[in-house]
């Protein structure tokens, strides 16, 4: 228990060490973008209207030097406050209120792309090494190769033209709306996104099964006579149970690049769309709150597969 | 070989099969005209599309200088004059509009009955309150300058009076503007959204400013004098109040049954659109009813029966410093004036644009087509005689614009050719639309640009919004720094000149001095593309609107089946 805590204290030290460090580079990489949001909220009206510019640098603090912004900024991270957004159509608006709108569709968008692609990834692996080398096998592992190695964006919009345009039957864009068409907007997006993680889970498990397969004590099981089923489920399945969670954890990050291609194709206002926004239009608070809150989630995953790893497995020392 | 337990297994396989079977059978029939009650019938509209998935900048008049947002601002929000889809001024919540005979005076008589959408009468204190609560300092509106003409507009915009003195309210139903000279475009100027009547018994205190998005972020602050509301979730402020916050934003607009005119029979959905790919998709998927077309797709979409096209008032051209070698000399400019291959230019980009040789673009106010004869166009002869005279002629050029997207990229290398084929030694520099709209909002040489893509569309459908505002000497768009008092003085005095004809002369003398110093270097007019849902009737596309409206703006024309 006590390595527990301890091992919590390390981590939790070097979590917000690497946040801090991310937000630094974030805020000072932003700084050194060539373009003025000023300008760019103005546009053309910046012209001869220099106090309009000095009010609006001033309201944003950016009339500041660089080292005083920066301090300014920790400051208010430290008090919970990301910032007001630059943007001219959220302009003054709180990040967090932005953000606040864009987690939960992200969130909704993983847990539902993560738990059908487990859904289906695992049970093709499985059926996969238990096959091994027939014709289900073979057809499994081309399926899932491909699923796994054509990018997301050559294949959303594949699906579009086919599903939305040619057939019909479900919307191209879209997100949150009630109903059975709420329904029918998630069912590309969130099958697309599912489809690639569910690619890889499969490849992966089909590995750790044939890995546990090979073992003297599952030869032994068969041995004594254990009936299939509970070879297979108490000890071939169970065991895979550790080198997945392996695998799970990081797929967090897999997720995240995720979100800025399937949200961008679906119009879906989650947390990848709101980040490629900002960039577009040099809103420096939101880039630098989606990227600590993108990081942290990163960090946050990784720590609470340590946890996991150490639960499930005993040996494991941390 | 293993034999497999799972039974499971194909229970999920059975469910993801009839999860599709049902998806296929959700997809609803659709209803016939005579089936579809008033009440129900729906257009959707791609006004905001290419706006990276989001809607309005800003839905406050005072604030309003996009396209999309003028267009949804007419929606909701009329103010005494409006521009119609003749390309004319009409009195809109105004009855009756007379001027002085030095045309500095001139009165509005309101409506009778006029009433906000929520039930509150529209008087001339409204009128007077709304503009100037758009020109107040605090407001700190980045399109005032379309009032200047208001006699005391520097006073009341700089801080130093506490009322604008040119605008006056004798009563209830009249409004009085004096403007400081007498101003042939004065009307048109005026219908601007910075104009709009907005309820001063509800928006009493709530500022405009860039720091109070009031009206953008509160659904119920929207008070609507025009055809349309808006349909709120709630009271409250945030996206939340206009659409459920976490889905695609949209905004829905139902008809307003205060509005003075014919009511509209449908109601309006407005969904955010990434780009015209996403609404391309979306329109051909049946999601939305208008689109614009990518260019790629533009050859397939020509040959469809829903395929749209009309002029539009956007020009492109090229900017030449006067202060920079080479172009700092006439000869210089003109060899590129005379060089460049309009129609060639128009075969890169799929000819989705028209070639332009004048300021004003083809149906525009005043444009004339005899000038044609007497301004640059191509000739490589010509061009390399200017060329031989250009006195820097082997000064390196580059050529700046922005890399919005690959049209812009191969229009950009065409040109850069062409100016090689004439002489120069010319290079093309992609920036991005940040560092461009840097550069073609500062006098050139001060951002040392040699030559640079610039564009422009209308405010109003005026030709001193072309001419003078761009080319006068010592206008802040005058990005080329080229003074000449012949060009200053024709367009002063076109400027003031009520009579139509006179006044296309002088500005129609005023764009051939120009053009044949090389300001600026013409090449194409916009060409609007659009693909409309056959099942909407009634809109069409207009040059003096950037998307789909009815004709003279009379929504109730409009139908669905």
């Amino acid at each position: 228990m006590n390595n527990i805590i301890a091992f919590t204290i390390r981590r939790l030290v070097a979590m917000i060490v690497v946040v801090y460090l991310i937000t630094t580079i974030v805020f000072f990489m932003a700084r050194l973008s060539p373009y003025d949001p000023i300008t760019l909220i103005l546009g053309q009206k910046s012209i001869g209207n220099p106090l309009a510019v000095a009010r609006l640098r001033h309201l944003f603090g950016l009339d500041l030097p660089l080292w005083r912004q920066y301090l300014n900024y920790l400051g208010d991270l430290l008090h919970g406050n990301l910032g007001y957004s630059e943007e001219q159509g959220n302009l003054g608006e709180p990040v967090w209120t932005i953000l606040r709108v864009g987690v939960p569709v992200s969130l909704k968008l993983s847990a539902l792309s993560l738990l059908l692609s487990l859904l289906i990834g695992l049970p093709v692996g499985i059926i996969s090494a238990l096959k091994q080398n027939s014709l289900v096998d073979h057809g499994s592992q081309f399926v899932t190769m491909v699923a796994y190695a054509v990018p997301t964006f050559v294949l959303a919009p594949i699906a579009q033209l086919i599903f939305g345009v040619e057939l019909g039957w479900l919307p191209v864009s879209g997100w949150g709306d009630p109903g059975i068409l709420g329904i029918k907007e998630m069912v590309l997006p969130v099958g697309l996104f599912a489809l690639a993680l569910a690619g890889f889970f499969a490849k992966s498990m089909r590995s750790f099964m044939l890995e546990i397969l090979s073992q003297d004590y599952i030869r032994t099981a068969r041995a004594k006579g254990l009936k299939q089923r509970i070879i297979i489920y108490l000890h071939v399945v169970k065991n895979t149970l550790l080198p997945l969670a392996s695998i799970v954890g990081p797929t967090a990050a897999t997720l995240i690049v995720g979100f800025f291609i399937i949200e961008n194709f679906f119009a879906i206002p989650g947390i990848g769309n709101i980040t490629v926004q900002a960039i577009v239009n040099s809103d420096y608070p939101v880039i630098e709150a989606t990227t600590i809150l993108l990081a942290a989630s990163v960090v946050v995953v990784n720590f609470l597969t340590d946890i996991f790893y150490a639960m499930v497995d005993p040996r494991v020392r941390l | 070989m293993i034999k497999l337990p799972f039974k499971a297994l194909n229970a999920v396989v059975a469910f993801v099969v009839a999860a599709a079977v049902l998806m296929a059978f959700a997809n609803h029939t659709p209803t016939s005209a005579s089936r579809t009650p008033a009440a129900s019938q729906v257009v959707r509209l791609a006004y905001y599309e290419g706006e990276n998935g989001q809607l309005a900048a800003t839905l406050d008049p005072a604030q309003i200088s996009a396209a999309d947002d003028y267009n949804t601002a007419a929606l909701q929000y009329r103010a005494l004059v409006i521009i119609g889809t003749n390309n004319k001024a009409i009195p809109d919540l105004a009855s009756k509009i007379t001027h002085s005979k030095d045309l500095k005076t001139w009165t509005f008589t309101l409506r009778n009955g006029l009433k906000f959408s929520n039930g509150d009468p529209i008087t001339s204190a409204d009128v007077v309150w709304s503009i100037e609560r758009a020109l107040a300092p605090a407001t700190n509106s980045q399109v005032a300058y379309y009032d200047n003409l208001i006699k005391g507009y520097d006073a009341y915009t700089g801080g130093k009076a506490s009322h604008l003195s040119g605008l006056k309210a004798p009563n209830k139903s009249t409004v009085v503007v004096t403007i400081t000279k007498p101003a042939a475009y004065f009307l048109k100027a005026f219908s601007y959204p910075i104009n709009d009547v907005l309820d001063k018994k509800r928006l009493q205190g709530k500022e405009a400013g860039p720091n109070n998005n009031y009206l953008t972020s509160t659904c119920s602050g929207n008070i609507s004098d025009g055809p349309f509301k808006f349909k709120c979730l709630n009271s409250s402020s945030g996206p939340g109040s206009f659409y459920n916050t976490g889905a695609t934003p949209v905004y829905t607009l139902v008809p307003n049954p205060k509005f003075y005119g014919p009511k509209p029979k449908v109601t309006i959905k407005i969904p955010a659109l990434a780009n015209t790919d996403v609404g391309y998709k979306d329109y051909l998927a049946g999601q939305v009813d208008e689109t614009g077309i990518p260019s790629a797709n533009l050859a397939g979409a020509k040959g469809r029966s829903d395929y749209h096209q009309a002029p539009t008032s956007t020009i492109g051209y090229i900017s030449l410093s006067t202060k920079l070698a080479p172009f700092n000399n006439v000869n210089c400019r003109l060899a590129i004036a005379w060089g460049l291959n309009r129609s060639a230019l128009m075969a890169v980009i799929h000819n989705a644009s028209n070639p332009l040789y004048t300021i004003l673009p083809p149906g525009f106010p005043s444009y004339d087509k005899s000038i044609l004869s007497k301004v640059p166009k191509y000739n490589m002869a010509k061009a390399k005689s200017y060329f031989a005279k250009c006195p820097n002629s082997s000064t390196p050029v580059t050529y700046w614009y922005n890399t919005s997207s690959a049209d812009s990229d191969h229009l950009a290398e065409a040109i850069v050719n062409m100016m090689n084929i004439v002489g120069f030694k010319a290079k093309a520099s992609g920036t991005t639309v940040h560092d461009w709209l840097h550069r073609v909002n500062t006098p050139l040489s001060s951002t040392n640009t040699q030559a640079i893509r610039n564009g422009w569309a209308q405010d109003y459908p005026d030709p001193q919004d072309y001419i003078s505002l761009l080319f006068r000497c010592g206008n802040a768009y005058d990005i080329s720094e080229w003074c000449n008092s012949s060009f200053d003085k024709l367009v002063d005095q076109a400027d003031k000149t009520g009579n139509a004809k006179q006044r296309t002369l002088l500005y129609s003398k005023a764009q051939t001095i120009a053009l044949n110093a090389g300001i600026p270097v013409m090449y194409d007019n916009g060409v609007a593309h659009l693909l409309i849902s056959k099942k909407v009737h009634g809109l069409g596309l207009y040059a003096a609107w950037s998307d789909i409206v009815p004709k003279n703006l009379d929504w109730s024309t409009v139908s669905v089946s």
